[in-house]
């Protein structure tokens, strides 16, 4: 089997043009999978870190205490209203939620998002707000804004009014998600219960699991525990269309770029196919002495082999290095609307089953590539190169 | 009958030509002893290197039958005969076949590579019989490096390697001056003696020819007196 491989012949130009081909088009792969793997990570992390793995908002029968599950790690209850916020002549709307300052910590996971100030509730009307609104309006923490709530008496006009209240920004967080970095507001239950004037009631739990992926099976288990009008959903649940686009995306994304590696492969087959040819004298030689037609073929579909699994690997790791090299730019420049693609900034996510599907099928295209010449190989001949050796 | 080694009947060869089939071998046949040298001569297009091809199994015959010490060489598989023939033949041609990207050594080790030897053993065995035929000078050079008379042998050598019981050379000298084919014409005869072969050789030199002790002429494809 060596014979074949040693030498100039593996020298040959082509040969390296064929194997920067599938290392250039595996390395496109596997930053395209990490990107748009790393775009649901993000979107799914933003989405657990901020409202918990299930949701549930109770509009049936109040529960007497809180649901419990063995898979439950942490119940946090929640209100959350439409407001308009206000500063200096402008006016955006917002969602306003309130939260259990005791427990928060146990459900949310905000302390990596927090850019500026503290996670504290310490003034009379506090609130975190997102970067967005931050930016936008120029606030920091300690500025004041006004939260303005209407509230409906009945059904003439002049029964509407509003309540307003001044509230002081005590941190800025990165909430992941653009329009929650313009739009989401939080602040503690106690002052969001004042401003709506609900007493001490909440609109439903956030809840945290010890394990994502079994959100499902835990929604079910609520149904049963809760009232029928009760609304519960999982994260994944409460952005399915997005999710689904993402997936499909993923795939279509991959059978394109894809393509890459098949024109790649292509270059394979011509120089192992340019190289049966130039050699028929030489082995119809090495037929003679005694080589199998067997071992031939396994010659070139190893050649084949050879070349996928070193291209592989040199796409893998240039892939990883575009990768993070996309992470840093992403750090340094605006490479994504935020308004078009939800997100501001993605982390890039190295999948195992990514590299996998991505490993399985290069490593496959380029030894069906090397099929063809390997086929050749098998059908020549001795005679073929020895009579007109 | 004891010491035959190669007995072929009836061989017919034929190829497709642009007129129909061209039929170059016509019922021929022949029995080669044990240690016997046998010269087949005969014009251009007679069809030596043919029947050199067909009863060394590098080409099958249309029909006939060829028995190798009882072994119908005809009925095995190509891969079986690969097999047999890296054990049991030789083959030396008019141009040496060997392989550009190796040194002289590593092409007489291909052979014993190729049957499973490990690298150090089959390079050492190689250069044991290129320094039998003197050229230990000659070890690490490549093909392009070195004459026509020490191409060829190193071909022969490379044939030799796995100690056939016969060889088949066609046109051995052809492509020599006078003085090298002199020397491989030599060459030949030593080895025969020494490895205890069976010689089949083609060639257009009545020298060369004169020095075995059968000839044979083919005509047309058919034994002539």
């Amino acid at each position: 089997m060596r014979f074949l491989l040693h030498g100039r012949k593996t020298r040959e130009g082509s040969a390296y043009l064929a194997l920067v081909g599938i290392i250039l088009g595996s390395a496109c792969l596997v930053v395209a999978m990490s990107v748009m793997s790393g775009f649901e990570k993000s979107l799914q992390a933003s989405m657990i870190d901020l409202t918990g793995h299930v949701q549930v908002v109770l509009r049936g029968k109040k529960p007497v205490g809180q649901p419990q599950l063995d898979e439950i790690v942490s119940v946090l209850p929640f209100l959350r209203t439409e407001a308009l916020a206000a500063q200096n002549g402008k006016v955006t709307g917002v969602i306003l939620q309130g939260i259990d300052p005791e427990k928060f910590k146990s459900t949310l996971q905000l302390e990596n998002r927090l850019q500026k100030g503290q996670l504290d509730f310490n003034a009379h009307f506090p609130i975190w707000i997102g970067k967005g609104l931050a930016e936008k309006w120029n606030l920091q923490p300690g500025s004041k804004l006004r939260i303005i709530l209407p509230v409906g008496g009945g059904d003439k006009p002049e029964q509407f009014h509003r309540k307003i209240d001044e509230a002081e920004v005590r941190a800025v967080l990165d909430f992941g998600k653009h329009e929650w970095n313009e739009r989401f507001i939080i602040s503690d239950l106690t002052s969001v219960q004042n401003l709506t004037a609900t007493g001490n009631n909440y609109h439903g739990f956030l809840i945290r699991l010890h394990n994502a992926e079994q959100t499902k099976q835990t929604v079910e288990k609520l149904r049963a525990v809760l009232s029928p009008q009760d609304w519960i959903s999982d994260w994944r649940e409460l952005n399915e269309n997005l999710f689904e686009a993402v997936r499909l995306e993923r795939r279509v994304i991959f059978l394109v770029i894809f393509l890459i590696v098949l024109i790649a492969a292509m270059n394979i087959t011509s120089t192992l196919f340019v190289s049966v040819i130039r050699k028929t004298q030489q082995i119809s030689s090495l037929r003679v002495l005694g080589l199998t037609r067997a071992s031939l073929l396994r010659v070139f579909l190893w050649q084949g082999l050879l070349l996928g699994l070193t291209g592989l690997a040199g796409g893998i790791i240039l892939g990883v290095i575009f990768g993070y090299i996309f992470e840093w730019l992403q750090r340094h420049f605006l490479l994504m609307s935020g308004s078009v693609y939800k997100l501001d900034q993605i982390q890039v996510a190295f999948r195992g089953i990514d590299l996998a599907a991505i490993s399985l099928a290069t490593v496959f295209i380029c030894v069906i590539a090397a099929l063809i010449p390997a086929l050749r190989s098998y059908r020549l001949t001795i005679m073929e190169g020895i009579r007109y050796g | 009958m004891a010491d035959l080694l190669l007995k072929a009947q009836n061989l017919v060869k034929s190829y497709p030509s642009g007129s129909g089939e061209l039929q170059i071998l016509k019922g021929i046949g022949i029995e080669l002893e044990k240690k016997s040298a046998v010269c087949i001569m005969g014009g251009s297009g007679a069809g030596k290197s043919t029947l050199l091809h067909v009863l060394g199994t590098l080409d099958r015959p249309n029909s006939g039958e060829i028995h190798f010490e009882n072994q119908n060489l005809l009925q095995m598989s190509e891969d079986e005969l690969a097999q047999f023939r890296s054990e049991k033949m030789g083959f030396v041609f008019q141009f040496h076949h060997l392989l550009e990207e190796m040194t002289a050594l590593e092409n007489v080790a291909l052979p014993l590579q190729i049957a499973e030897v490990q690298k150090k053993e089959a390079e050492e065995r190689a250069a044991v019989l290129l320094q039998k035929l003197g050229l230990s000078e000659r070890l690490k050079h490549f093909p392009a490096q070195m004459s026509g008379g020490e191409l060829q042998r190193v071909a022969i050598a490379r044939a030799l390697i796995r100690s056939p019981q016969i060889l088949f050379a066609d046109e051995p000298t052809g492509n020599l001056d006078s003085v090298n084919g002199q020397k491989i014409q030599e060459l030949f005869f030593e080895l025969r003696q020494s490895m205890g072969l069976t010689l089949v050789v083609v060639t257009h030199d009545p020298i060369f020819a004169a020095k075995f002790p059968k000839v044979m002429k083919l005509k047309d494809g058919l034994w002539s007196a």
